[in-house]
């Protein structure tokens, strides 16, 4: 799995590429305590370029999830699909995440 | 055709030493070390063997490494002098397994369901403030890289059955693929 | 020894010595499991020997027993340097003459005679540097290894520092302490020096092959991952719904709706495509702020268990509603007084594909106008033509994902049919036959036999564990990587690090694979073994007539990149037979759902051990074939046939 982070006016969007499991999920979530002791405050988790994605690393997503809304900052996940979609259907978790569809729905929700 | 842990409305891990799912009859069988690091590759040469049509990109392969993950982790705590025994057995039309470890069985299996319980209700209520108590199950053998959630949607997964013999450490499951719901 | 002798020994040079000969010991021992050519172990006995005469010194201060042992350590020194440039007469006469003068010259030293110590000194001196002179240099073939190589440009100085040591020695007569403070020491120094330069020029070329071969991996994986991957559409679910909801929200004069499909895999039904303003017609729960956007959301995500609830109810039974006038309606809880909360008239028509509810879609309207029986007329219409639409999209989309998955398979396949040879080469000394079965959609067996320069043969076996496309990826990979490095004269256990290594973590998915690796030495029957958690080797025995099986505890490459992968050797006599095969043979069910096992795949050798090769595996092949039957083959099956001829 590699992270990526790239800029889009004041909002941070990590781009996640690979497969999240077990061996490296943890990385996402030590990622966004990294960013969040550098005072980001808007999000955005690309997942388009993952395919597949276990319990480990739907906890890395509840993990920075719930981490960000509890800080009162802004957090969009964009680009589910495939079994990463499944799954998280599976969990029935799909209301307890902010999602857009694409990272344009997400640069707009973030600026509502 | 009815979900076997479905009770009250909700699903329920049961525990059922005489469930036809323990059947092992023509089943393939393969047995592992507990070793964390070859997880993944356990579960790649029990699903390779999958017809393709039943992988669904990947969710087959998920559901079943979560298995094995916590047989090898929860049940056998990673000692790899205990082996993990799985039995399996794939068509087009179903994905049936037994996964058996040398632990002390799932101590917590009622915690678990009286949790989902919660969990459920909260979701019925669409209530995700309260939600945020149940979306992660903790149990002594957890840490911070366990998701909490494997169960959930193993429960939903497994829709012909989720069961655990009277030690709890064994669990036998069933996946029917019928016809999809939407589609030809 | 004695007190006088303990304090000589502090106040001299001699205990600098043996501490630096012992250091130089583990040094060398350590940095021997970087090269698999034994250089390093010369200079292990070298320094063992030196580190022996000064220990010796210390009991028996004889100048004569000095030089004796000098001898020795130089025949030692010119044999071990000499080993790995070729064996022969020269090399083994030099440095034999010189250990026996030595030890002939130390016998005579002890007795208390001193006749013909000069003599022997000649004789055993000249010949251990006249091999270092001279041995190896004609010899220039590439074969020779890296260790090789470097050792015959450090062969000229190190005669030349030998010659003059030996020089000083005799000028000096080894009880002066000039010998012992500079000569001794500066001979230590030079061994050192010698032993670093060889060190770093081996470490340099480690790391720098190392990253040669990743290179070379990931412009691999690059290439196929950018041929391989699956052409992507514009197609998607989401726009015919939002479509859908578009036309039905304009055409019925609505102030918004929703479009709601049933779940594939539970009992639900959901929003799915959220226009406009839609009141939602079921209870909001009480906690929820009424908060436009917070209630919108709360729609957009909103799931209902399908016989339960007005959205339920309808979508277990098909059929559509039409409330005018919602406000006075049991049917519609109330939830707020907002204006954009408060409900005026609602419509709901099925999304009907072959018998089957797939969906819902509802209109909303919040000013003074109910909907009229027109209206819903069209919304009704709407829904039929708008299912079509729906299913249609489904059924693309299924086709999309079968035919990935059929053409991931297919692409995976060739793949293999291509990395597998399509005859396998000859291999002197020995015999080879083999067959394989590939199972539908698996792709998991590779094998090859590599030619080495020098006579040698690489056996390659393994059983890739990936998915479609990524385990032919990793086929690709091992046998590049192998096809790369099998020529650097590294053993069979550092190859199968290498590989490992190029495997390892640098790639976005998990990829697994068991290997087995045999080197065949020639044709002595002399193997090299290595083996990632491949299946043991089944090998049958001429001699006893009987099987053993070979086996080396390992994880499969892959797994963790810094794992160490260790070798053993095989002798292998005339008649004797080695059987590689994968996971598939041995586990191969027939239709009372038994495994073939281990067990009778050596009855079956056993029975038709007389035969060749490869007519051995054809019977093997037979035997599986009819116990399986008619069940379906889950894995693939590969048997590898090796038997020594007779020499």
């Amino acid at each position: 799995m590699e992270l990526k982070i790239r800029k889009s006016g004041e909002n941070y969007i990590i781009d996640v590429n690979g497969e999240m499991d077990l061996y490296n999920s943890y990385r996402l979530k030590e990622l966004v305590m990294k960013m969040l002791e550098k005072k980001v405050e808007r999000f955005i988790v690309n997942l388009e370029q993952v395919d597949y994605i276990d319990s480990s690393g739907i906890g890395a997503l509840i993990y920075i999830c719930s981490t960000i809304k509890k800080m009162n900052l802004r957090l969009v996940i964009t680009n589910i699909h495939g079994s990463v979609k499944k799954v998280i259907e599976l969990t029935k978790l799909m209301g307890y995440f902010p999602i857009t569809p694409t990272i344009e729905d997400a640069l707009a929700k973030l600026e509502e | 055709m009815k979900n076997e842990n479905l009770v009250e409305g909700v699903l329920e891990i049961r525990v059922d030493e005489n469930s036809p799912l323990f059947d092992r009859a023509g089943m393939l069988h393969k047995e592992f070390p507990s070793d964390f690091r070859q997880i993944r590759y356990f579960t790649l040469l029990i699903v390779q063997s999958a017809p393709p049509e039943i992988k669904e990109i990947n969710l087959l392969e998920q559901q079943i490494s979560e298995v094995i993950k916590n047989a090898v982790k929860h049940g056998n705590r990673s000692n790899p002098e205990k082996k993990v025994m799985v039995w399996y057995e794939f068509s087009p039309e179903h994905a049936h397994l037994i996964v058996e470890d040398e632990g002390q069985g799932f101590k917590d299996l009622e915690k678990w369901n009286a949790f989902n319980r919660n969990r459920q209700s909260c979701l019925d209520k669409q209530d995700y403030e309260s939600l945020s108590e149940y979306v992660s199950f903790r149990s002594a053998t957890s840490d911070d890289n366990d998701g909490g959630n494997a169960l959930f949607a193993a429960l939903e997964y497994w829709d012909g059955g989720f069961i655990f013999n009277q030690k709890r450490n064994s669990v036998a499951m069933l996946k029917r693929f019928p016809k999809r719901r939407h589609g030809a | 020894m004695d007190p006088a002798s303990i304090a000589r020994a502090l106040g001299g040079p001699e205990l600098v010595q043996l501490s630096i000969a012992f250091i130089l010991i583990i040094a060398f021992a350590f940095w021997q499991r970087m090269e698999a050519e034994g250089v390093m172990r010369g200079f292990i006995v070298v320094a063992i020997l030196a580190l022996l005469r000064d220990i010796l010194w210390q009991f028996h201060q004889s100048p004569g027993l000095y030089i004796a042992s000098d001898l020795v350590l130089l025949g030692a020194l010119a044999l071990a340097f000499g080993l790995p440039l070729g064996r022969g007469p020269f090399l083994y006469l030099g440095s034999a003459v010189s250990i026996a003068a030595g030890i002939l010259a130390g016998v005579f030293d002890v007795m208390g005679g001193d006749k013909w110590q000069s003599a022997l000194f000649l004789v055993g001196g000249i010949p251990p540097i006249a091999v270092l002179f001279f041995h190896g240099s004609h010899r220039r073939d590439i074969s020779a290894g890296q260790g090789g190589r470097l050792l015959r440009t450090i062969r000229l100085p190190l005669a030349f520092v030998s010659l003059l040591y030996l020089g000083a020695e005799a000028y000096a007569v080894p009880s002066a302490a000039w010998f012992h403070f500079l000569i001794v020491s500066a001979w230590y120094g030079s061994i050192a020096l010698v032993g670093f330069i060889f060190v770093d020029i081996l470490r340099k070329d480690l790391v720098g092959a190392v990253g040669y071969y990743e290179e070379s991996v990931d412009s691999l994986y690059d290439l196929f991952t950018a041929t391989g991957s699956v052409i992507k559409s514009g197609f998607s679910l989401q726009e015919v719904l939002d479509g859908l909801i578009g036309v039905a929200v304009e055409r019925t004069g609505a102030n918004g709706g929703v479009v709601l499909l049933t779940e594939e895999f539970e009992e639900i039904i959901a929003v799915r495509s959220l226009q406009g303003r839609f009141p939602p017609p079921y209870k909001l729960p009480d906690s929820l702020p009424r908060d436009e956007e917070r209630v919108t959301s709360h729609v957009r995500h909103a799931r209902f268990r399908l016989g339960e609830g007005l959205f339920g109810e309808l979508a277990r039974d098909g059929s559509s509603l039409l409330i005018p006038d919602a406000a006075n309606d049991p049917r519609v809880p109330p939830n707020g007084d907002e204006d954009w909360l408060r409900l005026r008239s609602l419509m709901v028509a099925p999304l009907q594909a072959r018998d089957q509810v797939i969906g819902l879609v509802a209109v909303a309207r919040i000013g003074d106008d109910p909907f009229s029986e027109r209206d819903f007329d069209r919304l009704k219409l709407l829904g039929s033509f708008g299912a079509i639409s729906v299913s249609d999209a489904f059924t693309f989309l299924e086709a999309a994902e079968r035919g990935d998955i059929d053409r991931e398979a297919a692409i995976a396949e060739e793949i293999q049919r291509t990395v597998i040879p399509r005859k396998l080469p000859e291999m002197p000394g020995y015999d080879l036959g083999v067959y394989t079965s590939p199972a539908r959609g698996v792709c998991s067996d590779y094998y090859d036999v590599i030619p080495v320069r020098g006579g040698r043969n690489l056996v390659v076996f393994g059983d890739v564990a990936g998915k479609g496309v990524s385990a032919g990826l990793v086929m690709v990979m091992v046998r590049s990587i192998l096809h790369l490095i099998v020529h650097s004269t590294k053993d069979a256990a550092t190859l199968m690090s290498w590989v490992n290594r190029g495997l390892s973590g640098k790639i976005d998915m998990d990829h697994f694979s068991t290997l087995s690796l045999l080197f065949a030495n020639g044709q002595d029957g002399e193997m090299e073994y290595v083996n990632a958690a491949h299946q043991p080797l089944v090998l049958y025995r001429k001699a006893s007539d009987s099987l053993e099986s070979v086996d080396i505890k390992s994880i499969p490459i892959g797994v963790e990149r810094s794992t160490e992968y260790s070798s053993r050797s095989l002798k292998l006599d005339a008649g004797d037979i080695l059987l590689l095969y994968s996971d598939g043979v041995i586990e191969a069910m027939n239709e009372q759902g038994r495994q073939f096992g281990r067990k009778n795949l050596g009855n079956a050798l056993l029975r038709v051990r007389e035969l060749g090769a490869r007519e051995i595996a054809e019977s093997i092949k037979t035997e599986l074939d009819d116990f399986a039957g008619a069940t379906r083959r889950h894995d693939d099956q590969t048997l590898l046939v090796i038997k020594a001829r007779s020499r």
